[in-house]
C-alpha cells in the first residue's frame, strides 16, 4: 500500500504574528514555521499503518511553504520511506484551494492507495484540504478520523464526534482520510537522525501540474485578534483573596448570598 | 614433609587455576565493550589517583566511621602479603625460609602481629555497621538494601578465618621452636601460652594443620573474590587506573558512536563501563547520597550498575540469545536521574555512573521513547532556540524593563558578555533579578553586553536528556553568535550554562574564561566596584550542583555572603556534598513521578532546622524550585529563598537609603 501524506508549514503561533501594510495577508518574512500539528499526527498515523503491516509511506510538502525541507527530512528520520517536494501551479498561493489542485496533480502521475493528511491547519480551520483533495482525485473520503486500520479489502477508520462518540467505517481504496488525532503521541525524531537525513539528501524535487481550478476566493482584508478581557491577579493575604473571589461570583450571579 | 608439600601443591593449583580461568573469563568480558578512547592519557595524574585513592583510600573517608576500619585492613591487607610469601615459603622452601634482604628483622614481626590484630578488630567494626545498617530492620534507608549481604558476612568470614588461621599457625611455631620472630610478634606468643601445654609433637601437628588451612582460606577467599562483589579487590585498582580525570563530572564522558536503533542496552556499553560494573562493591554510597533514591523514586545508582552486571554476567554466562534486546535497566529508572553528581562524587572506586545513565538515555531519545511533555521541549528548543516555547525573538524582551539599553555585543564590543540563560531570560518570577543585576553591573562600571536573540538555549540539559543531536546544534547555533561578538569574558547566571560553556564549548571552539555571577560580584565586590552595608543576615547557601561538584566552585558565594556581612550557618549536606534540588538533567521538564518527598522539600526541611531566615541560591533553577518548595511545606513564615544578586542589590540600597538621609 502506497500511503502519501501532504504535510505543511505554517507559522509558530509561539511568534507575534503581524499583518502587511495591505491587511490581505500575514508578515512572513521574519516568522519561524513549524509543521501543522494535524499533520504530524497524520504521518504519525501513516507510520503506525505502516509499522502494523508494511505500508510504503511518503511525505510530500510544497517547495514555496518554507523551511518546508526541516519538516520533509524530520519525516524521513521518523520512518517515512521517501518525501517529496513539489513545485509548480501558483508557487506563493496560499489558498488551500491551490494547494488541493498541485496535490491532486501530483497524485495523477504518482497514484497513492491512501491520501492521510490534518483534518485541519491553523490557516484551515474549516477543514477544507481533505475534502477538496477528495473532489479533485474523485475519491472516497472521511474527515475528523482517530485511527486507521489496514484490512484486506481497504481500511477501516474511526471517526470523532462530539461528545466522545465515534463511528467506525469501511473504506475502499483509494481514498482521503482527513486526521483528527492519531492513535498515540506523534513519535519524536531525534536531531542526529534528521541531520543523517539531511546528508543523505532523501528529499526528490517534483514539478507537478495543478488540476485544473474552479474560482478561488480572494482576500479582502484580514484583522488582528480582537483583545478579550484580561487576567486579574488577586493580590493580599488568603483572605482577602477568598473576599475578592466570593465577592466576584456573587458579582456574577455565580453563587447567590 | 611430603604431605605438606603435596596437599600444598594441590590448594595452590586449584585456587590458582579456578580463580585464574574466571579473572581471564571476565577480562575477555570487558574486552568485548565498545571503544572508550582516551583512557590511558595523562598517565601523571593516573598514577597519582591510584596512590591517592587506592593506597591512600581518599574517598572512603567521607564516611570515616566505615572507611578508616576499611583503609586499616586494606593496608593490613598489604602487610599481610609478607605473611603470605611467608607461608609460602615455609610450605615449599623450608620452615626456616625468609624473605629475601628483610629476613626475620624483629619490625617485620611486630608490624605482622599487629595488622592482624587490627584487621580483626576492623571486621569487627564492619559487623556492627552492617547489623546497624541491616536493611532488614532499615529498609529502603538502609545503603546496603540491594546489596548481596550473604556474600558480605561470608568475605567477613574469611577475611576473619585467614586472621584466625595465621596467628594460630604462627603461635604454634612459637612453641616448636620455629618462630623466627621474637617477642615483637606479641599477639602470636600471647597465643602460644594457652598452647604450650600440649607439648611440641601436638603443636607442630597444630602448626601443618593450621598452616595448610592458613593457605586453603587464602586460595578459597581468592576464588570466591572472582565470583562475588569482593571482586574490587583486584578491580578497583584498574578502574581508578582507567577511570576520568581528574573526575568524571563537568563535561561529559566519551561519546561512543550512535548504535543502531534497537541494539541491546548492554552492547552499547564500553569496556570501562562494564569495568565499573565488575567494579562495584555494593558499598551503597552513591545509594545513600541519591536525590532520587531518596525521594522514593526507582532509581539508585548502585542497584543501576549492579543491574548492568548481572546482566552482563548472565547474557555472557548463559546463551547469546539473553542479550535479544530486552533492557535490563527500565525507562523510568533512567529518567530519575538529575545527573547531580552525588552518587560519583561518593563512589570510593570512582565508577561512572551519570555517564552511563546519559548513554543509555541516547539510546532512548534515538528510539523515541521520550514522554510527549519531554518532547514538546526539545521539538521548541529545536525550532525556537529556547526551552519556554517562546518565540526566539523574545529573549531579551526583558531588558525592556530597565532605563539603560544593554549593549549587543554583536555591535559592539564589550569586556564581558553575558549568556543570560533560558530560565533567567524568560521566566517572569527570575526576570526581575536578570534586571537587578543588570542594574548592579551597570552602578559598578561593568563594560556588559548580551548576544540578545543570537543566544540560544545552552544545551547543557538537552545534552543530560540524551538528545545529544540538539545539543550539537544548540552549540553550533551559540558558537556562530559567539564568533560574531567581541569580548573578553564570558558570564552565566545559569550554573548549568556555566558547566556546558566552561567544559564543553571549548570543544566548539570557545576560547575565552568563563564565569559564574557569584564569581563577578565576587571580583565587583573584593575590587569595591559595588558599595555596600553589611546586611547582618542569618543565612544558608545551597551549592548549586554543577557550580559545587561538577565545578569545584564552593568558596566564591560563600566570599560574596562574607562580604555582605551575612552570617552563614551551613546544612549538613554542603560544598561537595550538597544535595540536589531535582530539577538538574532535564527532570524539570518532565512529568513528576511518584515520590515520597520531593528532593527540593527535603532540602528546604534541613535548612529550616538551622533556624536561618535566609536560603540563599545561586542557580535560577533551584530559585524557582526552592521558592515553591518552601511554600508545599508550609514554611513561608520560617525561611524566605533569596538569590545572591538580592542580597547584593539590598546591601546596595541600604548604602543608597543611607546616602539619603
Amino acid at each position: 500500500m502506497r500511503i502519501v501524506v501532504p504535510i505543511k508549514a505554517v507559522p509558530d503561533l509561539v511568534e507575534e504574528i503581524e499583518l502587511t501594510s495591505d491587511e490581505t495577508d500575514i508578515d512572513r518574512e521574519f516568522l519561524k514555521f513549524v509543521v501543522s500539528e494535524w499533520d504530524a499526527q497524520a504521518l504519525e498515523e501513516a507510520l503506525l499503518v505502516k509499522d502494523a503491516c508494511g505500508a510504503e509511506v511518503v511525505a510530500v510538502g510544497l517547495a514555496s511553504d518554507p523551511d518546508i525541507d526541516q519538516a520533509l527530512y524530520t519525516a524521513i528520520a521518523k520512518g517515512a520511506d521517501a518525501a517529496v517536494r513539489l513545485t509548480g501551479g501558483a508557487a506563493d498561493s496560499v489558498l488551500t484551494s491551490d494547494r488541493a489542485a498541485l496535490l491532486a496533480g501530483y497524485l495523477a502521475t504518482e497514484p497513492a492507495d491512501l491520501v492521510i493528511t490534518g483534518v485541519q491547519a491553523s490557516d484551515d480551520l474549516d477543514g477544507q484540504l481533505p475534502p477538496m483533495l477528495a473532489a479533485y482525485l474523485r475519491q472516497p473520503h472521511v474527515s475528523v478520523v482517530v485511527g486507521v486500520v489496514a484490512t484486506a479489502d481497504g481500511v477501516t477508520v474511526r471517526q470523532e464526534f462530539a461528545g466522545g462518540r465515534v463511528h467506525e467505517l469501511a473504506v475502499r481504496l483509494p481514498a482521503v482520510v482527513g486526521i483528527q488525532a492519531a492513535r498515540q503521541a506523534p513519535r519524536y525524531a531525534p536531531i542526529t537522525r534528521i541531520r543523517q537525513a539531511m546528508q543523505a539528501g532523501g528529499v526528490r524535487e517534483v514539478a507537478a501540474e495543478p488540476a485544473p481550478a474552479g474560482q478561488a476566493p480572494a482576500v479582502r482584508r484580514m484583522y488582528r485578534p480582537e483583545q478579550t478581557s484580561h487576567a486579574q491577579m488577586l493580590t493580599g493575604s488568603a483572605d482577602d483573596v477568598a473576599e475578592a473571589i466570593a465577592g466576584l461570583l456573587r458579582d456574577r450571579g455565580l453563587v447567590k448570598g | 614433609m611430603t604431605p605438606r608439600l603435596v596437599i600444598g601443591g594441590l590448594i595452590m593449583l586449584a585456587g590458582l587455576g579456578l580463580a585464574g580461568a574466571r579473572l581471564s573469563w571476565l577480562a575477555r568480558l570487558v574486552r568485548a565493550g565498545q571503544p572508550a578512547p582516551g583512557r590511558l592519557a595523562g598517565v601523571p595524574a593516573r598514577v597519582s589517583a591510584e596512590l591517592a585513592e587506592v593506597l591512600g583510600q581518599r574517598k572512603l573517608f567521607k564516611r570515616w566511621r566505615s572507611g578508616a576500619p576499611h583503609a586499616l585492613v586494606f593496608w593490613g591487607f598489604l602487610i599481610l602479603l609478607f605473611t603470605i610469601i611467608e607461608a609460602l615459603g615455609d610450605t615449599f622452601v623450608s620452615r626456616k625460609f625468609a624473605i629475601p634482604l628483610i629476613g626475620h628483622f624483629w619490625l617485620l614481626g611486630l608490624v605482622e602481629d599487629l595488622f592482624t590484630v587490627i584487621v580483626l578488630a576492623g571486621l569487627a567494626v564492619f559487623t556492627v555497621t552492617r547489623l546497624v545498617e541491616s536493611p532488614r530492620r532499615r529498609g529502603k534507608a538502609s545503603r546496603f538494601y540491594g546489596s548481596h549481604t550473604t556474600a558480605a558476612w561470608l568475605t567477613l568470614g574469611m577475611i576473619a578465618l585467614v586472621m584466625i588461621t595465621l596467628l594460630g599457625y604462627r603461635a604454634a611455631q612459637v612453641n616448636t621452636g620455629d618462630f623466627p620472630y621474637g617477642r615483637a610478634a606479641f599477639a602470636s606468643y600471647a597465643l602460644a601460652a594457652p598452647l604450650r601445654s600440649l607439648g611440641t609433637g601436638a603443636n607442630s601437628v597444630i602448626e601443618t594443620v593450621l598452616l595448610l588451612a592458613n593457605l586453603a582460606v587464602i586460595m578459597g577467599f581468592g576464588v570466591f573474590v572472582t565470583y562475588s562483589k569482593h571482586l574490587h579487590i583486584v578491580m578497583a585498582p584498574l578502574n581508578v587506573a582507567f577511570s576520568r580525570r581528574p573526575r568524571a563530572l563537568g563535561a561529559l564522558g566519551e561519546l561512543p558512536a550512535v548504535s543502531e536503533a534497537g541494539t541491546p542496552q548492554l552492547e552499547l556499553l564500553t569496556w570501562k563501563q562494564r569495568l565499573d560494573t565488575l567494579t562495584c562493591t555494593e558499598c551503597g554510597r552513591c545509594q545513600s547520597a541519591c536525590p532520587a533514591w531518596n525521594s522514593g523514586q526507582p532509581l539508585s545508582p548502585k542497584l543501576l550498575i549492579m543491574g548492568l552486571r548481572d546482566g552482563l554476567l548472565d547474557a555472557a554466562g548463559h546463551s547469546p540469545a539473553a542479550g535479544d534486546g530486552a533492557a535490563v535497566i527500565g525507562r523510568d529508572v533512567l529518567w530519575s536521574c538529575t545527573t547531580c553528581g552525588a552518587c560519583v562524587e561518593q563512589c570510593p572506586v570512582d565508577i561512572e555512573h551519570v555517564d552511563t545513565i546519559v548513554h543509555l538515555r541516547r539510546q532512548l531519545v534515538d528510539s523515541g521513547e521520550l514522554e510527549p511533555a519531554v518532547q514538546q521541549v526539545l521539538q521548541n528548543d529545536a525550532a525556537q532556540g529556547n526551552t519556554f516555547g517562546k518565540s526566539g525573538r523574545m529573549r531579551a524582551r526583558w531588558t525592556k524593563g530597565l532605563d539603560f539599553p544593554v549593549k549587543d555585543a554583536r555591535k559592539e564590543p564589550v569586556r564581558s558578555l553575558w549568556f543570560v540563560g533560558d530560565f533567567a531570560s524568560f521566566d517572569e518570577r527570575l526576570q526581575e533579578l536578570s534586571r537587578s543585576l543588570a542594574r548592579i553591573l551597570r552602578e559598578a562600571g561593568v563594560d556588559f553586553g548580551m548576544l540578545f536573540d543570537g543566544e540560544r538555549d545552552d544545551g547543557n540539559d538537552v545534552r543530560r536528556i540524551g538528545e545529544e543531536g540538539l545539543f550539537q546544534m544548540l552549540a553550533e547555533q551559540n558558537m556562530e553568535s559567539l564568533r560574531a561578538a567581541t569580548f573578553e569574558e564570558i558570564f552565566t547566571t545559569d550554573p548549568h550554562t556555566f558547566n556546558t560553556l566552561r567544559n564543553e564549548y571549548p570543544a566548539f571552539g570557545l576560547d575565552k574564561p568563563v564565569l559564574h555571577y557569584s564569581q563577578l560580584l565576587g571580583r565587583l565586590l573584593t575590587e569595591g566596584a559595588i558599595a555596600v552595608q553589611p546586611l547582618s543576615l542569618r543565612v544558608t547557601y545551597h551549592d548549586p550542583c554543577y557550580l559545587a561538584r561538577h565545578n569545584r566552585l564552593t568558596d566564591p558565594p560563600r566570599q560574596v555572603l562574607a562580604k555582605l556581612g551575612c552570617e552563614l550557618v551551613e546544612m549538613p549536606r554542603n560544598g561537595l556534598n550538597t544535595f540536589c534540588c531535582g530539577a538538574g538533567g532535564g527532570r524539570i521538564w518532565m512529568t513528576e513521578p511518584a515520590q515520597t518527598e520531593r528532593p527540593s522539600e527535603n532540602r528546604i526541611r534541613e535548612a529550616v532546622a538551622l533556624g536561618v531566615d535566609h536560603f540563599v541560591v545561586a542557580c535560577p533553577k533551584d530559585f524557582v524550585m526552592y521558592t515553591d518548595a518552601v511554600k508545599t511545606t508550609g514554611n513561608e513564615d520560617k525561611i524566605t529563598v533569596i538569590d545572591l544578586v538580592q542580597l547584593v542589590d539590598l546591601a546596595r540600597r541600604q548604602v543608597a537609603a543611607l546616602e539619603t538621609v
